[in-house]
């Protein structure tokens, strides 16, 4: 039995060897057990002791005395039916442990994987949820990575991008790509290494940006100055200590070169500076903004008026954002406005500059108002005006 | 405490015992009437399960230490 394990530290061809010669071992007592078990010869005792010693046959109960093994004995036909089950039953152990050491048979192409690249037994342990978050998070990462490389390709040379089209979008060799552009093949790899180093910056500073956008959709200039690696060290030093406050005359004071070598600095840090922030699209920055205005324009202690004022933004745009579906008695906040100041005698034109709207749409509020009152003529109490918070 | 050596010397032992089992019940089932002749089914039907079972086991432990058999996904958790 010991033989049939083999040892557990060996490399495959010692493990093979071993097992094959157990089963040689194995299969030529199973021809002496059959001979035994078919034609009843008497078998020769050491094959009897060896055999019955190596099954451990003493150990289900069939231990013969001591001073039995230089006696002729011939076991029962049931014992021998028994050790030749179970030496069959060792040769299959071999055999199945034999061909665990082949190799694996597989078809040389690639094995089935999903089109994120993950193999089928990993997809069959992770719960439903988890696949459904997993796509969906996935798809937006792809969205995303495929605007870093429209846009960050603008960042490349013209010879980089050629190069990063060849390599990557029609997967040609870099050999080939080589012999087409009729330079060194060391050329093309530099190129492309110095193409996907910028890519890659390119990446990491936008992502910078959207994570140091704040709220009200302003930026953490600071942050994204200090941490991108999208400028220059010098670069960096000057645009951090523009934003400390200094100028540009106390700043080459401090670093011991030129003002204009600062100046110089300064525009090209901030260009390269305004090309990160842009990657923020002002309808996101609108978009954070609004949610914000939103949010606060729900609070009732807040008023339309305070919200412009604190933003910056017309009173129309806070109409529409926060009262807009808010009535009060039919009226929604523009609207009232609007009535007010019309009884107050101001022209449309005032009116719409005031707002911070076009006139054609203080026109189609009036026209509104006027069809309202129309409808339902408006009591004391409304003309009274609304709750403060409006 | 059996060793897995022992333990894995028992799964082969009980293996060749139900082998045995099996074909005597095989053997026995041909001169069986109907009603019995389905029960000895039924039982052979839960015999080679057995066996199935017993040869997994065994061979698990007998190759637990060995490199070739962590592949075997059955008892890898």
């Amino acid at each position: 039995m010991t033989g049939l394990t083999g040892t557990t530290g060996g490399t495959p061809s010692d493990l093979a060897a071993e097992y094959q010669a157990t089963l040689e071992r194995l299969r030529k007592k199973e021809q002496m057990l059959l001979a035994a078990l078919g034609e009843k010869i008497p078998q020769p005792p050491e094959a009897a002791v060896s055999l019955s010693g190596d099954m451990k046959s003493a150990k289900t109960g069939e231990r013969r005395p001591e001073g039995a093994e230089g006696i002729f004995h011939k076991p029962p036909p049931h014992q021998l039916r028994y050790e030749l089950s179970l030496v069959r039953e060792m040769i299959r152990d071999t055999r199945a442990a034999l061909r665990q050491l082949q190799p694996r048979h597989r078809p040389p192409g690639r094995r089935w994987s999903s089109l994120d690249g993950q193999r089928w037994q990993w997809m069959e342990k992770q719960s439903w949820d988890r696949l459904e978050s997993w796509d969906r998070d996935n798809r937006e990462q792809r969205s995303w990575m495929q605007a870093v490389l429209d846009d960050g390709t603008a960042e490349m040379t013209s010879r980089q991008r050629q190069v990063f089209t060849m390599l990557y979008r029609d997967d040609k060799r870099p050999l080939a790509a080589a012999e087409e552009l009729g330079v060194d093949p060391s050329t093309i790899y530099r190129t492309a290494r110095r193409a996907i180093e910028k890519l890659r910056r390119y990446a990491e500073a936008r992502e910078l940006v959207r994570t140091c956008a704040r709220e009200d959709g302003s930026i953490d200039l600071r942050r994204v100055v200090a941490e991108t690696a999208f400028l220059t060290a010098r670069q960096r030093q000057v645009l951090l200590l523009t934003l400390e406050g200094l100028n540009q005359t106390r700043i080459a004071a401090e670093l011991g070169v030129d003002p204009s070598t600062v100046g110089r600095t300064l525009r090209r840090g901030e260009t390269r500076l305004k090309k990160l922030t842009h990657y923020l699209s002002s309808r996101e920055l609108r978009e954070l903004r609004d949610h914000k205005i939103r949010r606060e324009g729900l609070d009732w202690r807040r008023s339309c008026k305070e919200l412009s004022a604190e933003y910056g933004v017309s009173l129309w745009v806070i109409y529409r954002l926060t009262a807009g579906t808010r009535r009060w008695e039919g009226l929604t906040a523009l609207q009232y406005d609007v009535w007010t100041r019309t009884r107050a005698g101001e022209s449309p034109a005032a009116i719409a500059a005031a707002l911070g709207m076009d006139v054609r749409n203080v026109y189609q509020v009036l026209s509104r108002i006027r069809r309202r009152q129309k409808e339902s003529p408006m009591t004391e109490r409304e003309a009274a005006g609304p709750p403060s918070a409006f | 405490m059996a060793t897995l050596q022992e333990l894995a010397d028992s799964y082969t032992e009980t293996a060749a015992r139900l082998r045995l089992a099996i074909r005597a019940l095989e053997e026995k089932k041909n001169g069986m009437e109907p009603r019995q002749r389905n029960a000895a089914e039924h039982d052979l039907r839960l015999l080679r399960q057995m066996l199935r079972e017993t040869r997994e086991v065994g061979e698990v432990v007998r190759h637990y230490y060995d490199r070739t058999y962590w592949h075997n996904r059955r008892y890898t958790f």
